[in-house]
């Protein structure tokens, strides 16, 4: 009944709709026309493009930057690598030459053992050792080898501020044994006992000559 | 020219065939949209922005038979009015009432002129002509005005209700009981 009642409702407005009415056909027809007419504007292409164009630029900068970046911080780390690289030389070459026994005939080499610098003056401070400045004669004082002198040879090394006279023994070094430039050597003395007790080193109790760098 | 043939020549983008289906269907759209919107401006602001979808839409058309172009056309003008009814009235309405209440008897309303029943129903809120003009003269079922309007179907069915019991009431306080 309801159902019947709207469709009566229905038809009775759509007919009337099918009759004209006043209204600005005209004007609603061409402002149509000029909608379906309208292109996009050239500001708006211009903008787009100007947007395209900001994007690539700060795509390119931002990859020129990070690969700079990159490039410095490789950099840095070769240095720091190379630096490492000399130090860790420097080092074992200063070990090489505390681990010279003296009369042994070789030279015991550190491995990868890494010292200080400090570690290795306190090493040599600790044990006897003859130093002194280029071109002076240095008295030594050990008591029981009160003859024994030294002479001194002139060298470019590093010279230590701790003047030791010490009676030593150079070290002879064989051929085959890994040393770098001999030019700093530190001499250890062997003590009183074993000085007397090995009785073969008779040739060394009245002179030593020593390289003293 | 046939259907056929409008609808053919404005797919091709034919000018004269455009301003011809204008001509044709522009009256009666324009009145379906006066219906929903109840303002001339925004009538014909309705009328611009759907002729102007169908025109660009035409080619997605597929003829279907007699009348099946009107129905494409009448259902893009409803949405344009829709769309402009919801930038200035909101829809998200949740009213629900019990539907076993007697349906409001509309029969009067047959009797009326086709212009009277249009100014009885102009007079009703929003919501509930808008619901009303779906419904009863468009002739789309809850389900359908509950999707275009966004809300629940019993919503839907809730304003139809309370519009019509508007309009019994307006019938009789106007004496239309009588059969005057």
């Amino acid at each position: 009944m309801e159902r019947d009642i709207d469709k009566i409702i229905s038809l009775k407005i759509n007919t009337a709709e099918m009759t004209p009415s006043y209204w600005q056909k005209d004007q609603v027809w061409l402002r149509i026309q000029s909608t379906l007419n309208r292109r996009p504007s050239m500001k708006l292409r211009y903008a787009a493009t100007l947007i395209l164009l900001t994007c690539c630029a700060t795509v390119y900068f931002f990859y020129r930057w990070e690969q700079t970046r990159v490039q410095l911080k490789l950099a840095a780390l070769e240095e720091a690598v190379h630096q490492s690289e000399k130090r860790t030389s420097k080092l074992n070459k200063e070990e090489a030459i505390d681990n010279c026994i003296p009369g042994s005939s070789t030279v015991v080499l550190p491995l990868t053992t890494k010292r200080s610098k400090e570690e290795v003056f306190l090493n040599v401070i600790d044990t006897p050792m003859v130093a002194a400045v280029p071109e002076e004669r240095v008295e030594i004082t050990t008591a029981p080898l009160a003859d024994v002198t030294a002479s001194i040879e002139q060298s470019d090394t590093v010279v230590h501020p701790v003047i030791n006279a010490i009676i030593g023994v150079i070290p002879t070094i064989h051929p085959g044994v890994r040393t770098a430039k001999a030019r700093k050597i530190k001499f250890k003395l062997p003590r009183d006992n074993e000085f007397s007790d090995e009785g073969t080193n008779a040739e060394y109790a009245h002179v030593i000559t020593a390289r003293i760098n | 020219m046939i259907e056929t043939d409008l609808v053919r020549s404005c797919q091709k983008g034919d000018k004269k065939a455009q301003e011809l289906l204008f001509e044709i269907y522009s009256d009666r759209m324009y009145r379906l949209s006066f219906r929903y919107v109840r303002s001339q401006p925004d009538a014909e602001d309705v009328m611009i922005t759907s002729f102007s979808k169908i025109f660009r839409q035409i080619s997605k058309f597929s003829y279907s038979g007699e009348g099946s172009l009107e129905g494409w056309i009448r259902k893009i003008v409803v949405n344009e009015s829709l769309m402009l009814l919801r930038q200035r009235h909101n829809f998200m309405m949740s009213e629900n009432i019990d539907l076993n209440f007697p349906e409001p008897d509309l029969s009067l309303l047959t009797s009326l002129e086709a212009e009277d029943i249009l100014g009885m129903v102009s007079r009703l809120p929003t919501g509930y002509r808008t619901v009303f003009n779906l419904f009863v003269i468009d002739g789309f079922n809850h389900r359908e005005i509950a999707a275009m309007l966004e809300i629940t179907e019993n919503t839907s069915r809730s304003q139809l209700y309370k519009a019509k019991s508007l309009l019994q009431k307006m019938l009789t306080r106007e004496g239309f009981q009588y059969g005057t």
